[in-house]
């Protein structure tokens, strides 16, 4: 049985066309099943551990990145299969899964195209795709239990991926890093350079660095905001690793990963 | 370590499973790797890959190091293991001793240590220990 969970903002009214258009094609390709709205008032944990006990075998978040990756942090610990309806032009989440919109999405549930996903975990919290640290010369990084990294240069960015680069400027660049299997990559760049790209022009003065890692431990004498996924924000310490067990995860067929 | 990351323009090649420690980081610590390593910041403690190793110019290496194709244009200050091509550039510099199968080195390198060059092939430690 699918399970649709609508984000809060669903409900406005700019939406109640997508969404009326979105739910016809669903019932169209028979894979229409129970709907639940989320509010304030209404606890996602417990709205989709009810869903799984009913034996809803996937939950679909209808919404945006973050309606997503509020839901993956649920049920990363659940056997079940996710999917996604953005409901938002500017999905990247919806750029790297190959979903072009919420009309797409549809025929893509019902293709059930499943591809198994690692996850990042910081603390108790899980990642789909970065983990970005902005003061990172305030930051020890020991990396696997066995070295040490530490910045020699001030004003560099610290970004953890678990998906790749995929979220930054997708047409522009020239380098990418690709999803590592069951490893993390760990890139550091100077930020008085623009971009990625720059580090990686032939001729240009390579300082930024990149590793893969299965864990991580990021610590600081003050309290450092880390941001997962550009979402949620955690302080040091934490320790970064990757969940053993992938989720599966319905993708198109012009996924990037 | 595995592949990191590649060019996606077309034409101008691949990159594969590297690791770069870049001018503006320093290691501490044995960085163990199944990949490529590019250095071209500081590293203390060991370096160990089942591939290449490549110290750039400028990079400062404090530790020993083990892969299978090592080229060092940077300064070295620990043995050398290398299990088949070792090429030392001009601007290289190695304070240790050196294990190789086949060795090549430029004009203007400097090198203070031992010098074995094997024509069977160098076992990697990992190899020794296994067999002792």
């Amino acid at each position: 049985m699918f399970f649709y969970l609508y984000d809060n903002f669903v409900n406005e009214k700019k939406y109640e066309e997508t969404l009326t258009k979105t739910e016809n094609r669903l019932i169209e390709l028979g894979i229409n099943g129970r709907i639940e709205k989320l509010s304030i008032l209404r606890n996602l944990k417990e709205l989709i551990e009810d869903g799984i006990k009913k034996g809803c075998h996937t939950i679909v978040a209808v919404g945006d990145d973050n309606t997503l990756i509020k839901v993956i942090n649920i049920i990363a610990e659940h056997n079940v299969t996710i999917g996604f309806i953005p409901m938002v032009a500017n999905s990247k989440l919806a750029k790297i899964f190959g979903i072009k919109n919420s009309s797409d999405a549809c025929d893509i549930l019902s293709k059930r195209l499943i591809k198994k996903i690692s996850l990042g975990k910081a603390n108790q919290n899980y990642f789909l795709t970065a983990l970005t640290i902005n003061d990172s010369d305030q930051v020890a990084i020991e990396c696997e239990d066995k070295y040490k990294i530490s910045l020699t240069e001030k004003n560099c960015s610290l970004t953890i991926y678990n998906l790749g680069n995929f979220l930054q400027k997708i047409d522009e660049k020239k380098w990418q890093i690709f999803p590592q299997k069951n490893c993390l990559s760990i890139a550091i760049c100077p930020t008085n350079q623009n971009s990625f790209s720059k580090f990686f022009k032939k001729n240009s003065s390579s300082r930024s660095s990149l590793f893969a890692v299965k864990k991580i431990k990021i610590t600081s004498q003050d309290s450092v905001p880390i941001l997962l996924d550009e979402q949620t924000t955690l302080k040091t310490p934490l320790t970064v690793t990757i969940k053993p067990k992938k989720i599966s995860l319905i993708v198109g067929r012009e996924r990037k990963i | 370590m595995v592949a990191m990351f590649s060019k996606t323009n077309e034409g101008e090649g691949n990159l594969e499973a590297e690791s770069i420690i870049g001018k503006s980081v320093k290691i501490e610590g044995n960085f163990n790797g199944e990949g490529n390593i590019i250095v071209e910041g500081e590293v203390q403690g060991s370096i160990k890959t089942n591939k290449n190793l490549d110290v750039k110019a400028g990079a400062k290496i404090t530790a020993d190091v083990e892969a299978v194709n090592i080229t060092i244009a940077g300064d070295v200050h620990g043995n050398v293991k290398c299990t088949n091509n070792l090429n030392i550039e001009s601007t290289g510099k190695i304070i240790g001793d050196i294990e190789t199968k086949i060795i090549a080195i430029s004009a203007g390198a400097i090198i203070r240590g031992k010098i074995t060059t094997e024509a069977n092939e160098i076992k990697s430690s990992k190899t020794e220990k296994k067999n002792s």
